[in-house]
């Protein structure tokens, strides 16, 4: 395909390829996307605003120019200063990423002034090219700082320099994505005035889209990086309308289908780790409009998981012999899911976005009945008349409710959104409410935190999740757990001197310590010097 | 502000405001009367030293230095105030420029002065409102409400002789302002144009120098009442 050299995010003559639930292909003009969707349907696209995220400047150490790319950050809060960032050395974004030269040999701990911003490599992520980069100074002057000296990340085959009004669509709202959504290029308030006169609804989420592509093989391998989102409840709400009457989820752009089916139809913060695939079963979304893809394309593989590669060949034989433009200024296409056949029948369509919101649920403190629960949080018994949570949910292999009990504490470090619900409907005399708010506010704020299930030396031969490097047997290594649906699954270990890059914060002694109550007292304590020392060299 | 009053308002705790020209007259005045009601705001000033000395006083508050009449620095002037509030529930398009001073009737106005007027009460409110759209219908759509308040006057309404650059420029932005209204009322957010009164500002002094300041309107008032009106339309949307 030809690439789209000229930053209209609108072209009156944008095209749409519409490739239905069967594979039957329609050609059309994009702005008669409403054409192609029914009433009760819902569109849902990511706000995110993007960022300036190339910045300019100076290894204070060797000299030597630098453009430094965000990339990638663990949340979306304001507050957090502490990006991932992809250097180069001097040039700009005339010259192919490809042919970039590497940044200058860095140390840790050293600084860039970028503009009027200064920043520390706090760390590598595992390659040459990476960094783990902290602004110094309060967030609004680094935000002012961003704002004023960055300028879009942008490639080569784009005519003339970028400005942040090329790169923001017309709903962007959180400046928190370092590359356009820019399958959202698509709408307008006008097109969603025509969404609307169809009985069509839209909701937004907000995903911080990271970096599309770097110009390096290893680096591009790994993409797409992690990336933190938000769901307002709003949208869940809208949802569960959606899947009630019969309509269906229209995802604008591969963010989105991201975040809606790692979400799982949770609304609050997340990180979106995972990759779509021809292997992913869709649980939220039903179609995705996205920009044009050649099969080269990460974001290619993405729409496998919508329709068969058949489909998607002929498709791509389309896009490229009726001359379709491609990225982030091209055309578009919109894909619906194939039919869940028979084989779908043995994976329901989770039921996260039903009852899971009404207000009826309501997550409860009491005194344990007896001394036979354990803690889902830890494992440790519920001691009888113990004050114990309960988190309330849908049952997700069957009809009703179930209750997950924990210690209260637990609970605040493993589950701290249901934990602040619980904590905002109790009243005032909660016994421990302030630890248990600080314990939750920053679960939720680092989303990271709530997988750290303890501490224990190693036994087997496990890599580390952070450097991929192995843990040495009787090391200290961190173990982590994932929650899905009711259920913590083991999630691997790290290093605990990884264990800084991993969480992106050093607040973990707490946790940590909180579920390593299993270890001999000596034990704790030199696991706690460990963590200090680790800690204090990060 | 005595306690009685403060009493009486609603607490305004989750509201996310941004100002424009807040750091003197009514700007600064909304900037207090919305800091004190527990409202997270963000105000924009054109110079920086006044930008800082109102953030100190107001530690709470996030303050942005930039100058709206400018195309090239309302993108950055958004991203701040998105990026520091996390969003946006209310703008507040203040910023004023009087065209020519001292006043000159439209004859001896200078077309850069006219120019000027346009740019701060017209175009900068309009580019700045649609740089933040996104925001203001991502609060309306999650149940919070949106409002965008512009400052106007009795100038947009009466011909004052010798107010003919701030007078015209104040008419078009009141009816950019009701015509945002008419075409954004499904996303629900709400457009109020409301002229505060004269008032003792150092605006007003530029105009007329020798106003008695006994006779003016105190800003803080002013600044009470449009406090009072954008949390009643507030109330009004999320109800």
């Amino acid at each position: 395909m030809i690439a789209a050299r000229r930053p209209i995010q609108r072209r009156l003559d944008a095209r749409l390829l519409v490739i239905d639930e069967r594979g039957a292909m329609t050609e059309a003009a994009r702005s008669r996307l409403a054409d192609f969707l029914q009433r009760g349907d819902l569109v849902v696209a990511n706000d995110a605003a993007t960022l300036p995220a190339s910045l300019r400047g100076v290894h204070l150490a060797s000299g030597a120019a630098i453009e430094a790319r965000l990339a990638g950050r663990a949340s979306l809060a304001p507050r957090d200063l502490e990006f991932a960032a992809v250097v180069f050395g001097a040039g700009d974004w005339r010259t192919r990423t490809e042919d970039r030269p590497l940044p200058p040999p860095f140390a840790l701990g050293d600084r860039v002034a970028l503009g009027p911003l200064n920043a520390r490599i706090e760390g590598w992520l595992g390659h040459r090219r990476l960094v783990a980069l902290a602004f110094e100074g309060d967030p609004d002057s680094v935000w002012a700082g961003i704002a004023r000296h960055g300028r879009p990340v942008q490639y080569a085959y784009v005519d003339g320099p970028l400005a942040l009004w090329d790169v923001w669509a017309p709903i962007a709202a959180l400046p928190v994505a370092f590359e356009p959504p820019s399958a959202g290029f698509a709408l307008d308030w006008s097109v969603l005035q025509t969404l609307r006169a169809r009985g069509a609804e839209f909701a937004t989420i907000t995903l911080a889209a990271g970096i599309s592509s770097t110009g390096d093989a290893a680096l591009d391998a790994r993409l797409p990086f992690d990336e933190p989102y938000r769901i307002p409840p709003t949208t869940v709400a809208a949802i569960a309308r959606t899947r009630a009457r019969g309509g269906r989820i229209i995802a604008v752009g591969t963010t989105v289908v991201r975040a809606l089916e790692h979400s799982a139809g949770r609304a609050g913060d997340g990180v979106a780790d995972q990759r779509l695939g021809a292997g992913t079963r869709l649980c939220v979304c039903d179609a995705i409009l996205s920009g044009t893809h050649t099969p080269q394309e990460s974001h290619y593989q993405l729409l496998r998981a919508f329709q068969d590669d058949g489909v998607l060949a002929r498709a791509a034989t389309t896009l490229e012999n009726s001359g379709y433009l491609t990225h982030e200024f091209g055309d578009s296409v919109l894909v619906f899911a194939r039919p869940r056949g028979a084989d779908a029948g043995d994976f329901p369509r989770r039921r996260a976005f039903g009852p899971a919101y009404s207000r009826s649920m309501a997550h409860v403190f009491e005194p344990a009945a007896s001394g036979r629960s354990r803690c889902r949080g830890c494992g440790r018994a519920l001691a009888r008349g113990e004050i114990r949570f309960g988190e309330r949910l849908p049952n997700p292999y069957g009809e009703g409710e179930m209750t997950l009990w924990f210690h209260p504490l637990c609970a605040a470090y493993k589950r701290p959104e249901p934990m602040l619900e619980a904590l905002a409907q109790a009243h005032g005399d909660q016994p421990d409410r302030a630890a248990l708010e600080r314990a939750a506010q920053a679960s939720v704020a680092n989303a990271r935190l709530p997988r750290i299930d303890g501490a224990e030396r190693a036994k087997g031969q496990a890599n580390c999740r952070q450097c991929h490097e192995p843990i040495p047997r009787g090391d200290w290594r961190i173990r982590l757990v994932s929650y899905d649906e009711g259920q913590f699954s083991p999630l691997g270990f790290i290093h605990v001197s990884c264990a800084h890059l991993y969480f992106e914060t050093t607040a973990i002694v707490e946790p940590l310590m909180h579920f390593s109550a299993a270890l001999s007292d000596p034990e704790r304590e030199a696991l706690r010097a460990t963590i200090e020392r680790a800690m204090r060299s990060s | 502000m005595n306690d009685l009053h403060e009493e009486s308002f609603p607490d305004l705790g989750r509201l996310r405001v941004a100002v424009t020209g807040g750091t003197s007259g009514l700007g600064l005045a909304l900037v207090r009367e919305f800091d004190r009601r527990g409202a997270r705001v963000a105000f924009v000033g054109r110079d920086a030293g006044r930008v800082q000395r109102v953030a100190r006083e107001r530690p709470r508050t996030h303050g942005i230095v930039g100058d709206v009449a400018f195309k090239d620095e309302i993108y950055p002037i958004a991203l701040q105030i998105a990026a520091a509030l996390s969003g946006l529930d209310v703008l507040v398009n203040n910023a004023s420029s009087l065209g020519p001073t001292p006043l000159a009737p439209l004859g001896d106005t200078q077309c850069e002065d006219f120019a000027l007027a346009l740019e701060t009460n017209v175009l900068g409110p309009f580019r700045l409102i649609k740089a933040l759209l996104g925001a203001l219908t991502a609060s309306a759509r999650e149940g919070r409400g949106a409002v965008v308040l512009n400052v106007s006057s009795d100038a947009a309404i009466n011909a004052y002789p010798g107010w003919g650059a701030y007078g015209a420029s104040k008419a078009a932005l009141k009816h950019m302002t009701a015509i945002w209204g008419e075409e954004l009322a499904a996303d629900g957010v709400r457009f109020l144009s409301l002229d505060p009164g004269d008032m003792d500002t150092p605006l007003h002094a530029l105009a007329v120098p020798h106003a008695d300041p006994a006779t003016l309107k105190r800003p803080e008032a002013a600044a009470r009442e449009l406090t009072d009106v954008i949390a009643a339309a507030l109330a009004k949307e999320s109800a």
